[in-house]
């Protein structure tokens, strides 16, 4: 579930909700005008309203998020925040609090929801792979080394949720991309797509959920993945975009965003 | 007689300090607001890749256990002249020899503030 997913769903929520609930209850409110703002060096998250642009309140303990993502719930009440100690933290945005955390990692750097809304995956950088929870209650339900054709374990980047229910992400430091089929979580079925170029650092998916895009710090071009053929296998897009006529020093590893 | 023969000893000592150890009295020379600007750049540049707390990213960890083995010198060559064939770029166009060394220094040395 991405981000403007949730914006989408809770835009539509009120029109749900029930008079006699929002009676009953007075501070009844949506989640579609709410937005976070990660305290990096604190390890604490705030929660605003984009509204009033006011302040609704802190959620702390989260750990180490010097480098943090999150992702939002179906329903868009909960964030899931990925924090660079590995830990993976549901926070519920109406009730500014912690539901559940895990330190599951050493070092994490991102992670989605499944389609479906149950599974949360998460990329890891240490040990490098993948590690699937349950959005109810962060359950432990499946993991993925991601070894790759070197034999060697990777970081994992550019984590996405497909249109198809599972999940894609990209290696690192070997160069390639997985397809994850979670059907069952304690044994997911891995699609292989090896040597798609050098040190891909971040990955995404249109909004479609068709075209899976990696590129590649390490080459100048961009690596495609048609989720609906992927037995096409992946294939070099704009090849030269990027460097000009000389190459430059890079002094930021960018994210590739959508 | 004793006195200027200590003085002389004096002035030898000095010269052998400076002759030593050039970097660290040009780096004491580092205006406070550098310091505080280079300080800055390691957090949030450096951090980008090697992590806010230097416990590793998609670069490594710089952490003191880490770099214990390392020897310096070679490090401030690390960082002024990049890693080639590696994302580490050269930071010689914007720091000069005794910044990297304070910042190597900095980390080594487990001091960021």
């Amino acid at each position: 579930m991405k981000r403007r997913d949730a914006i989408a769903l809770g835009l539509a929520a009120p029109a749900l909700a029930s008079r006699s609930a929002a009676a009953a209850c007075p501070e009844l409110r949506g989640t579609g005008d709410l937005l976070v703002i990660v305290e990096r060096a604190r390890g604490s998250l705030l929660v605003a309203e984009s509204t009033g642009r006011t302040v609704l309140g802190r959620v702390e303990g989260l750990g180490d998020l010097s480098h943090a993502s999150l992702v939002f719930s179906r329903d868009a009440r909960f964030a899931f925040v990925f924090g660079r100690d590995g830990g993976l933290s549901k926070l519920d945005l109406l009730e500014r609090r912690l539901v559940a955390r895990v330190v599951q990692a050493g070092n994490a750097i991102g992670g989605a929801i499944s389609q479906d809304g149950r599974l949360v995956a998460v990329a890891n950088y240490e040990p490098g792979g993948v590690r699937l929870f349950s959005t109810a209650d962060l359950a432990p339900l499946g993991e993925i080394a991601a070894i790759g054709a070197d034999g060697k374990r990777s970081k994992v980047v550019g984590l996405v949720d497909t249109a198809e229910g599972g999940f894609a992400f990209t290696l690192w430091d070997s160069g390639e991309i997985w397809l994850l089929d979670p059907s069952e979580p304690a044994s997911p079925r891995i699609t292989r797509f090896p040597g798609i170029g050098s040190l891909p650092y971040d990955a995404n998916v249109t909004p479609d959920g068709r075209f899976y895009l990696a590129g590649l710090f390490g080459e100048d071009g961009i690596v495609l993945l048609d989720l609906w053929h992927p037995e096409a296998g992946p294939r070099r897009i704009l090849d030269g975009y990027g460097r000009g006529e000389a190459p430059l020093p890079v002094y930021k590893m960018p994210h590739l965003e959508g | 007689m004793a006195e200027r023969a200590a003085a002389a000893v004096l002035l030898l000592l000095l010269a052998a300090a400076g002759r030593q150890e050039p970097a660290r009295i040009e780096r004491s020379e580092l205006p406070p607001a550098r310091k505080d600007e280079l300080v800055h750049l390691l957090r949030h540049d450096c951090g980008s890749c090697h992590g806010l707390t230097f416990k590793g990213g998609l670069g490594p960890a710089l952490l003191p256990e880490t770099l214990a083995e390392k020897d310096r010198d070679g490090l401030v060559v690390t960082v002024l002249e990049g890693r080639p064939g590696t994302p580490m770029p050269p930071w010689k166009h914007t720091l000069g020899e005794a910044e990297a060394r304070f910042l190597v220094d900095l980390l080594v040395e487990g001091r960021v503030p």
